[in-house]
């Protein structure tokens, strides 16, 4: 069997105190993280924040290596990000002219702040994800979303839509693999260098797996009926979480990070 | 068109912590205009042997030759044999796309390059060749039953004139009438069209009905090739491939330990009727 | 079966302190359904069910054959009220289907296993999708830990509880679909052509677990098959072809019918058919050849008495 010993997504196993948190508090330090991030615009407030990105990238034992690979794509985002603050803005003394271009002070100064922010972001919130398992995620949403579910909001609904998307990932993916290889023996070409015929090579893949994964929701419902789906109306979960004191010491941890931050910037 | 295969090595992401042999050292031969059956539990590596034929996967090590193409390691451009040797994956009614039913049968000719006129004339050969009538032609694939799907899907592939034919479980999820008309169908390729015909299978009922020659698989290495009489002769090696005698076989074997003069091993239920019937009239039984 | 017939023996006695005889397990009477859209349908799904009528006793292990088309998985729908019929009735442990305030306690006693065994394994690993069924119950947590354990031991897949669907083979897919089942702790075991996708041993796998319970949990078996030979271990056979019951009885009886096999579209047993033409030919052969040994032992007696 093609068994995939990697589960889909980011996550990196492992038993760091990172991976044993509870992942409502991952989510909810993450969550202030991302919004905060932007308040930070001076050196010191960066590192700060910078800090905090990289003790928890060497708390989770993740391998240097595999963060690198996961972020490589976007050091190219970030190089183009820096050249336009650099080359765009107009404000402050210049600090040099070469040929057309013109260099500000501020540019360099937006572009430095602009890039480590956005990379502390990421990689902050990379944490999140390789950490913590997709489904564990879904589920740490669902338990603190719940309290929508007063007002109407679908919360149960919406979270077994997605540990189902999740759930089947793979299968799809694996019929997407048996479906390409028979049309490659019918001669479909999923390698021309051509543009267009990589697109229309498309069709052959497309129609045959939307066509069976609308089957598959319909027997998947059905199986779900005869099971006693009906609803969200007084199911209860298999699956629990519960907070752990590493986990209320990360929350309120949060108060003197965060309070830090915002004496530290410049205001 | 005759297959060689030498030394046929292949290892699944070679080189990483999730390696798999699949195949180790198979050696085999495949007579032109044969009938072959490989059997093998799951994961014996019938799969993945078979998609060597048509350049679906390259070896990792040895080298086989399908006709005159010969296929190396380091050979790149395979997609010649694709035309040569046609191949019908389990439950191929499932790769069908197009708007109807001609357009997806004339899919694979088309992505040859064919001619309009070439393409119309191996359509309509191949529809004739799977017994599918002409008013299934012009509707949607989805409008078919079951059966008359996996046909189509039959026809798609042979509408490329392959020389030779590998399917892949033909049988899976059939009832049997159906299991009967597809094999039925092979058979008749087979001897008016003279294909070379590789049939993956788990039916042992089936392979012995059929094939001319039988080809045993375990983990990756082939255990065992023959007629269907030298295979089951050999009950030995098919226990120790998770396998069983068909239950014909099964039957003489057990009716001949009780015999002094053996009946012959043969495989279907005519043939047996036969054999009884003449041993009965010799003995002046009736 | 014995239960059924003991019960039988226990009512005969009589008087005072006469129990009733047990309620049938499944109880159809008359059933007759049509998808009400197509009249002219040519797909061999929407098959038609006509007056069909069916006992089937708690504890019985009846194996239900059919073609493809033939109406045997639209009948199975009507045991789990998936379907309701259009006319006649179907009674589960004596709830009438077309009831819809009985329609969830008779899912739960009466668990269907589909084909696909994909398309029905619903939790992200092993262990949350037996609690599914618990889950829609509204089962407490520490309860539904409890059954989980309790159902994975059953189907001898408790080893497995922390993988993901896509990493089991058909027939642990299988095991995991019937272990959800039992959790919920059903009566009836329904079986919708659960092993057609399966591979031999995948195949095994299921039947052997499903025996099982059979014998040591008296569950009542129901199982949809086109498998000739997964009918020679049921208690009852029954034989279905456009929508009606063409055979009914115990393997012995049923399969040696021949030309009614074949004309159902369904494959006849080795010996049977072997025996037949044998007996066509003049051949003496006893009419009640079912197995291969059978039929070894009547060849040998003719070809070695002189």
């Amino acid at each position: 069997m093609n068994a995939s010993q990697l589960s889909i997504g980011q996550y990196y196993p492992g038993r760091s105190w990172l991976h044993r948190l509870d992942p409502r508090s991952k989510l909810i330090f993450v969550f202030f993280y991302v919004v905060f991030i932007f308040f930070a615009n001076n050196a010191a407030s960066l590192c700060w924040m910078g800090a905090a990105a990289i003790g928890g990238l060497l708390a989770s034992r993740i391998p240097v290596s595999i963060v690198y690979r996961g972020l490589k794509p976007i050091f190219w985002l970030l190089a183009l990000l820096a050249l336009m603050h650099i080359f765009l803005t107009q404000e402050g003394p210049v600090l040099l002219r070469w040929g057309w271009f013109t260099v500000y002070e501020e540019g360099v100064r937006q572009a430095v702040l602009v890039t480590f922010r956005l990379f502390f972001l990421i990689l902050f919130s990379s944490l999140l994800t390789y950490t913590t398992r997709p489904m564990d995620l879904t589920f740490g949403l669902e338990k603190l979303f719940s309290p929508l579910k007063r007002f109407r909001v679908p919360v149960g609904e919406l979270s077994l839509m997605m540990s189902i998307a999740l759930r089947f990932i793979p299968t799809l993916l694996e019929e997407t693999d048996k479906i390409k290889k028979a049309q490659m023996a019918r001669g479909a070409d999923f390698e021309s260098r051509n543009l267009a015929s990589r697109i229309r090579s498309l069709l052959p893949l497309l129609v045959p797996l939307f066509v069976s994964s609308f089957q598959r929701a319909e027997e998947l419902a059905m199986a779900m009926e005869a099971r006693g789906y009906r609803g969200e109306e007084g199911r209860t979960r298999y699956r629990r979480l519960s907070m752990g004191t590493a986990d209320w010491l990360l929350l309120l941890g949060a108060i003197p990070f965060y309070a830090g931050l915002f004496l530290l910037r410049t205001w | 068109m005759e297959i060689v295969v030498q030394s046929l090595t292949h290892i699944y992401q070679p080189g990483t912590i999730f390696a798999r042999t699949a195949l180790k050292d198979v050696n085999l031969n495949i007579p032109s205009g044969s009938f072959t059956a490989i059997v093998g539990h799951t994961g014996s590596g019938k799969s993945t042997l078979v998609q060597h034929f048509n350049g679906l996967l390259r070896p990792t090590e040895g080298t086989l030759r399908v006709g005159t193409v010969e296929i190396t390691p380091r050979k790149s451009d395979l997609r010649a044999l694709r035309q040569m040797v046609g191949m019908v994956f389990q439950y191929p009614e499932h790769q069908l796309f197009e708007e109807t039913v001609e357009k997806d049968i004339a899919f694979g000719p088309k992505q040859l390059g064919w001619p309009d006129e070439l393409v119309r004339q191996s359509v309509a050969e191949a529809v004739r060749m799977v017994g599918l009538k002409k008013e299934h032609l012009s509707r949607s694939p989805y409008a078919l039953s079951g059966g008359e799907r996996r046909r189509a899907a039959l026809a798609g592939v042979l509408a490329m004139r392959p020389k030779v034919l590998i399917l892949d479980e033909p049988t899976a999820g059939l009832d049997p009438r159906g299991r009967r008309e597809i094999l039925a169908l092979l058979e008749r390729l087979h001897r008016e069209e003279g294909m070379t015909i590789i049939m993956v299978t788990h039916s042992m009922e089936d392979a012995a009905r059929y094939a001319q020659q039988l080809v045993v698989m375990k983990d990756g290495q082939v255990l065992l090739t023959g007629t269907p009489q030298e295979v089951f002769a050999r009950e030995d090696v098919l226990n120790a491939a998770g396998l069983a005698l068909p239950e014909p076989a099964r039957f003489v074997k057990a009716l001949n330990s009780r015999l002094e003069r053996p009946l012959p091993l043969l495989m279907t239920v005519e043939a047996l009727e036969r054999e009884i019937v003449a041993r009965l009239a010799r003995e002046g039984m009736r | 079966m014995a239960f059924f017939v003991s019960s039988f023996f226990l009512y005969l006695e009589g008087g005072e302190g006469a129990i009733m005889p047990p309620v049938p397990a499944i109880d159809v009477r008359g059933l007759t359904y049509a998808y009400a859209s197509d009249e002219h349908s040519e797909e061999k799904n929407h098959a038609v069910l006509q007056g069909i009528d069916l006992q089937v006793a708690p504890g019985e292990y009846v194996v239900i054959l059919g073609h493809n088309g033939s109406g045997k998985s639209t009948f199975a729908k009507q045991l789990n009220a998936l379907l309701t019929p259009t006319d006649g009735r179907v009674l589960v442990c004596g709830m009438d289907t077309r009831d819809e305030a009985h329609r969830w306690e008779i899912r739960r006693q009466a668990g269907m296993v589909f084909q696909n065994p994909d398309n029905q394994i619903v939790g992200t690993n092993v262990a949350e999708d037996v609690a599914f069924g618990l889950e829609n119950m509204g089962v407490s947590p520490d309860e539904m830990v409890r059954r989980v354990e309790e159902a994975l031991a059953k189907l001898n897949i408790a080893h497995l509880a922390e993988q993901e669907p896509h990493q089991l083979s058909g027939g642990q897919k299988q095991r995991l679909a019937i272990a959800g089942i039992m959790a919920m702790r059903p009566s009836i075991l329904i079986l919708d052509e659960a092993t057609a996708m399966l591979d031999p041993q995948g195949r095994q796998e299921v039947m052997e677990a499903v025996r099982q319970l059979n014998r040591e949990e008296g569950i009542t078996v129901i199982q949809i098959t086109h498998f000739m030979e997964e009918a020679l271990l049921a208690d009852r056979v029954i034989v279905i072809h456009e929508g009606r019951i063409r055979l009914v009885g115990p393997p012995g009886e049923v399969l040696l019918q021949r030309d009614v096999l074949l004309d159902a579209g369904l494959d006849v047993p080795f010996a049977v058919e072997l025996a037949s033409r044998l007996r066509r030919q003049g051949i003496k052969l006893d009419e009640n050849i079912l197995h291969g040994e059978q039929l070894v032992e009547a060849l040998w007696k003719l070809l070695s008495n002189p």
